[in-house]
């Protein structure tokens, strides 16, 4: 416990140099809160569409970040020396960095969740006042805040894992930046089925939105009008968090076998 | 020490990211076109006529109304309940009432005619402006941080002078 807060204080002090984190959280703040709703049911939208709003600065501070924590340390020689300084075999230091920037850039994403969530219950709530429409706002809320942290584990792995087989600033990033743009832009090509879940951004509002109508249904209305249970989750629902979950795993994986064997003479 | 001087500049920056959000919060519409209202219209479909406000100045225009009735805005409670009514007041064919919003959340905009008959309306919800709270919440985090941050930096530039006269 003692050498990953020390790997996380290190991580945060000089790979996040002042202000970058600064500026972003700066920035996320102001995309997401800056927005509000008069009808009933903006609420509900806001909350399924924040990680859509905010993927292109999700995806930047992942990548910049991620990229200075991994390729440059390890073209500087700065791993090898926290490696050595703190004894830590090449694994209990990989997965102690990996935790360190998803604990990081988690922590900026729960802010700007902790600020969204005030801005539809109140910042000064008033005990007697409906700030939330039924319970469908806040269940959507619920999703919404793992859905993220899923995301988190998928771009946080993605970028160790190139950083590790590149091991070049320059191209790690490059090759990241295009293969993320790319997945965000996806739904210009196809907007339905499977292809939309996959992709970033619009997928992570599909997925909080059918999970957030699934389970209200199931919780508050198991039988809708006509009598018929509610629809089970779709199997393009399960394959995209599959893909963000289980994907980011298997790519921390790889980016642990790969440091391994890797050379770092 | 130096990693609590970027936690309380954090405070501050999430401070300051809130008052530039609540600043640059657009004006919000909402068009109720003419419809027929008879008083079960508004326990029927409660949903039709609850709009989210923030605190701060909002107002109703009425652009038709056949006859005089009275405009009541009442906060809704989470049990769909009304509340003591924050607007009460005579609105005749054209009008804009302009009132104060005191708390965030949902809103009751009912037309009472004199008699039981049924209302032909229609209005428009608006609200422009700084969303109060926010710019409350954002100074007071930002009123902390700047605080800490300055406490935590003069006491780390008096550290080394200490630790020299130590030694």
């Amino acid at each position: 416990m003692r050498t990953f807060l020390r790997v996380l204080e290190w991580t945060f002090r000089n790979d996040f140099v002042e202000p970058f984190i600064e500026i972003v959280l700066f920035i996320i703040i102001f995309i997401a809160a800056s927005s509000t709703f008069i009808n009933p049911g903006g609420n509900t939208q806001i909350f399924s569409s924040l990680t859509w709003n905010l993927i292109y600065i999700i995806v930047i501070l992942v990548g910049i970040g991620g990229v200075r924590s991994y390729s440059l340390g390890l073209e500087r020689g700065e791993v090898v020396r926290q490696m050595s300084s703190l004894r830590l075999t090449r694994s209990g230091f990989l997965w102690r960095k990996w935790l360190s920037l998803y604990l990081i850039f988690a922590s900026m994403l729960l802010i700007t969740d902790a600020i969204i969530f005030f801005e539809d219950f109140g910042f000064f709530p008033n005990p007697t006042l409906a700030s939330n429409w039924g319970s469908f706002g806040l269940l959507t809320w619920v999703f919404m805040v793992p859905e993220q942290l899923a995301l988190l584990v998928f771009l946080n792995s993605l970028v160790a894992i190139l950083s590790l087989v590149f091991r070049n600033t320059t191209v790690s990033l490059l090759i990241y930046f295009v293969y993320t743009f790319l997945g965000v832009s996806l739904y210009t090509v196809s907007h339905l089925g499977v292809a939309s879940y996959l992709q970033l951004g619009y997928g992570d509002y599909q997925i909080v939105n059918t999970a957030s109508d699934h389970y209200f249904y199931l919780l508050y209305q198991p039988y809708n009008t006509i009598g018929l249970r509610v629809s089970a989750l779709n199997a393009a629902f399960y394959v995209g968090v599959i893909y963000r979950v289980v994907g980011g795993l298997i790519m921390l994986v790889l980016a642990a076998l790969r440091f391994r064997g890797m050379d770092l003479d | 020490m130096r990693l609590a001087v970027r936690v309380a500049l954090l405070v501050l920056v999430t401070g300051l990211g809130i008052i530039a959000a609540a600043l640059h919060t657009p004006a919000q519409s909402a068009t109720q076109p003419s419809t027929a209202l008879t008083p079960a219209a508004y326990t029927s479909f409660p949903e039709d006529y609850a709009y989210f406000l923030h605190p701060g100045e909002a107002s109703i225009s009425v652009s038709k109304l056949n006859a005089s009735a009275r405009l009541v805005v009442l906060p809704l409670n989470g049990e769909l309940e009304t509340g003591n009514p924050i607007v009460n007041v005579s609105v005749t064919e054209k009008d804009i009432v302009v009132f104060t919003v005191p708390f965030r959340g949902f809103y009751m905009v009912e037309f009472i005619p004199a008699d039981n008959q049924t209302l032909l309306v229609s209005y428009v919800v608006y609200q422009r402006g700084p969303p109060l709270d926010m710019l409350y919440a954002g100074s007071g985090l930002l009123v902390v941080g700047s605080a800490l941050t300055m406490y935590l930096e003069i006491s780390l530039r008096n550290r080394p002078h200490s630790s020299l006269k130590a030694s």
